[in-house]
């Protein structure tokens, strides 16, 4: 009997050799998807809707307009609570 | 001392355990390079995090390693993004559940253990948020639609609500309020221009020196401060 998960990685290893060579952008994201699949446990890959998948991975190649200050201003503010909540972890600390 | 230089000072001399960490990583990566204003190296293939696996960068987050958490940061930000705006078609929107995935990702990464990829994981957190987002949109837009018309009429003051609906609304009332009192001046401040004075959004961003999501991210903190007031008011109601 076939098994579906053999036949995705099949297909994702022969189309990552295909277009890992490309320096367009687009083929590139495509062939981390590819890659991306080939990495996954079949437990995660049967788990996973792969359209969406896709369509989550091509986004990084896809110009959504973004707000710059939006992303810095995440970015700090991120930055700001991984750090409080190491530092109240002591995970790290503030020099004397 | 800017507050992001501040940061900067404090924490990319952070220790672990007892030992001072120096800017270069321990692992060997080359010094961040030069960093703009705002912190973010001004080339991601300079801090040499751009390439370490998810694993280092999550090992790296974990010992405030700024130039991992920022590698990590660029590495699913427009994919979130992107993703978050094709489903759900607002900036706003794709804002706040970017926003969400990247808080649930970092408040929740001390526990992420490798059994599955960084990436699926990221992409499970995205996409529950964006459906979450979604379902919300639609239970409010069945509500509206579900109230009579005639209830869009305001046709009761304070005064006159029956004993019971005049204490519950006293008792929501309190709870915001003591909310509102406990936000910093400069975010009441700004809940105030947009809903009671009625000012625009650029107004506001114009008075205040913010930029427009900076303020549109502020009303939704604000907002969700006062629905939890309520909901305790709620919980208060029904005991």
């Amino acid at each position: 009997m076939t098994n579906p998960v053999r036949l995705v990685k099949a297909a994702a290893a022969s189309k990552k050799e295909s277009l890992e060579s490309s320096s367009d952008e687009f083929l590139t994201a495509e062939a981390e998807f590819h890659e991306a699949l080939l990495g996954m446990s079949p437990e995660e890959l049967s788990g996973i809707d792969i359209d969406e998948f896709r369509e989550f991975m091509m986004g990084g190649e896809e110009h959504v307009p973004t707000s710059p200050q939006f992303k810095e201003g995440l970015r700090r503010e991120l930055w700001w609570m991984m750090v409080s909540r190491l530092v109240r972890r002591g995970r790290a600390q503030t020099p004397e | 001392m800017p507050e992001v230089e501040y940061v900067q000072d404090r924490f990319l001399t952070s220790k672990v355990g007892s030992e001072v960490r120096p800017r270069s990583d321990e692992r060997g990566q080359p010094d961040l390079g030069p960093v703009d204003e705002v912190g973010t190296p001004r080339d991601q293939s300079l801090s040499g995090a751009g390439s370490l696996s998810d694993q280092d960068l999550v090992e790296g987050i974990l010992v405030a390693d700024e130039a991992c958490f920022s590698a990590l940061y660029e590495r699913y930000f427009n994919r979130i993004y992107a993703y978050s705006y094709r489903r759900l078609r607002n900036h706003s929107d794709a804002e706040e559940v970017t926003q969400e995935t990247f808080v649930t990702v970092f408040k929740s990464i001390s526990n992420f253990r490798g059994s599955s990829s960084l990436l699926s994981w990221i992409f499970g957190i995205a996409k529950n948020l964006s459906n979450n987002s979604i379902r919300r949109f639609q239970n409010q837009r069945e509500k509206f639609e579900s109230v009579p018309s005639e209830h869009f009429v305001p046709n009761r003051s304070l005064g006159s609500c029956a004993p019971d609906d005049e204490l519950n609304l006293q008792r929501s009332v309190e709870a915001i309020r003591v909310e509102m009192n406990e936000l910093p001046d400069w975010q009441r401040r700004i809940f105030e221009m947009r809903h009671l004075e009625n000012m625009s959004i650029p107004e506001i961003s114009a008075e205040t020196q913010r930029s427009s999501d900076a303020i549109r991210s502020c009303l939704y903190r604000t907002k969700r401060i006062i629905f939890e007031a309520v909901d305790f008011g709620e919980e208060v109601r029904s005991r």
